[in-house]
């Protein structure tokens, strides 16, 4: 499942052997609503990755990954740690921002994550995440094909949809409808998150 | 049905035989062919696998479609544990008692124990320091996303295995003697697949006539997935088909049931 190989499965429902054939759309519409795609599909529970980061004393933030979507676990040295908010944290101690010593939870902010409290030793932060797979990169081949049709329908229901010359009500109806069958089918196996 | 015989069939389906090719390529319909291919596999989970997979010390975490390009969800598992796997004869390295190479020593104590599911809530909940347990059976396992499995306890010794039944995608098809891993009863639902897909590029009659061959695809898929469902329960798997049934269909026979009025009202 990689950005080539979508497209290639793509290019013939759109009345094209090669991007230059192209009649109504361009690549960078394509390659928008395969982010589009990309980004619908991830929030099923389906793309995980785990990041590693390792943690220096008296550093408590760290960077969230950047295809980061929600955290699953964050273990330090292999220990679980427990997700808190700033409320209960603020709640089980005044000073909790200048805590220092056994690292027992998490505190996701934006994009970065604070471990409570503060460490006093280096060792390795481990982030097992929801991940949202970019088709910037050219995406993952990782991926097996037939999370690439799912894609494939979003972008034709898309495609289809745009006005003008290559707005197609019926094809993108169809279209949609077989997106909506496989969102149900990952749904089901996967969950969200 | 093999490839080449599939492939006639969805051409003589959209009248694409004189000549042969005039409207679909036969990359085109081999796509389609494997995508319904795909899809069925997915809906159905009619295809199994059982592998054995070396589990390594200290290892709670694997992530299966690098170990197995076919991957996509985990049936059953069972531990394989071999006490004195290293005393079998290697292929170089043969052993005066053991009569075949790289069969195991006949004294070895092998046991099999079942592996029971888990979620990752579940282990850290009763452990939040479970990635450190260790033992020389594996007790629960689990997977998050598509890929990421999980055992638990970690194996402490070699010669822990897991054996899994999983359910498979597809293996693509690209000769023309390929035939379809599915069942030989089901290959006519790839062939309305193709029929409903095709005319994607067309649209209009062609591709509001192949929502019937599509809701026929699925009612193939929906009949294999209940002896599935049914199967799987029978042998204890963890995980069951889609559910098709529960699947709602009404914007697709609309959309057939418009076509069958244009045509009335043209008539």
């Amino acid at each position: 499942m990689t950005y080539a190989s979508i497209l290639t499965r793509l290019l013939p429902m759109l009345n094209a052997d090669t991007v230059a054939e192209l009649q109504w759309w361009t690549e960078s519409e394509l390659y928008a609503w395969m982010q589009e795609a990309a980004q619908r599909i991830s929030r099923f529970a389906l793309f995980v990755e785990l990041a590693s980061e390792p943690v220096t004393s008296g550093e408590p933030n760290y960077a969230l990954p950047a295809q980061y979507r929600a955290a699953i676990q964050i273990s330090l040295d292999e220990r679980t740690l427990r997700p808190v908010s700033v409320a209960q944290l603020e709640a089980r101690s005044t000073t909790w921002t200048q805590d220092s010593g056994t690292v027992e939870n998490f505190v996701l902010d934006g994009r970065t994550v604070r471990i409570w409290r503060t460490p006093t030793s280096s060792g390795t932060l481990a982030i097992l995440y929801y991940a949202w797979p970019s088709v910037a990169a050219g995406g993952s081949d990782r991926y097996p094909d037939v999370i690439g049709d799912a894609y494939a329908w979003h972008v034709i229901g898309d495609a289809r949809a745009k006005p003008g010359d290559a707005m197609a009500p019926d094809i993108a109806a169809q279209a949609r409808e077989r997106a909506r069958l496989y969102d149900a089918v990952i749904e089901q196996y996967w969950g969200t998150w | 049905m093999n490839l080449a015989e599939l492939r006639d069939k969805t051409r003589s389906r959209l009248d694409d035989l004189s000549p042969a090719g005039s409207s679909y390529t036969t990359a085109q319909i081999d796509g389609a062919l494997n995508e319904g291919l795909r899809l069925f596999a997915l809906l159905t989970l009619c295809i199994e696998r059982t592998v054995t997979i070396p589990m390594q010390i200290d290892t709670t975490r694997y992530q299966m479609l690098s170990l197995l390009r076919d991957w996509l969800l985990p049936l059953r598992a069972r531990c394989h544990v071999v006490a004195g796997a290293t005393e079998g004869a290697l292929w170089d390295q043969p052993l005066w008692d053991s009569t075949l190479f790289n069969e195991l020593f006949p004294d070895a104590a092998v046991t099999m124990t079942p592996v029971r599911p888990a979620r990752l809530r579940d282990l850290t909940a009763l452990n939040p320091q479970w990635r450190q347990d260790r033992s020389a059976t594996i007790k629960r396992y689990g997977c998050v996303g598509i890929d990421e499995l999980f055992v638990h306890p970690a194996p402490s010794a070699t010669g822990t295995s897991l054996q899994l039944t999983y359910a498979a995608a597809a293996a693509a098809l690209s000769l023309d003697t390929d035939t379809p891993e599915t069942p030989d009863e089901d290959h006519q639902a790839l062939v309305h697949f193709a029929v409903s897909t095709l005319p994607f590029n067309y649209g209009g009659r062609e591709l509001q006539q192949g929502t019937e061959d599509l809701l026929r695809f699925l009612a193939i898929a929906e009949h294999r997935a209940e002896q599935v469902r049914t199967r799987s329960r029978t042998a204890g798997y963890d995980r069951e088909p889609f559910e098709l049934q529960a699947f709602d269909r009404s914007i697709l026979a609309a959309l057939m049931k418009g076509k069958k009025e244009k045509q009335e009202k043209a008539a």
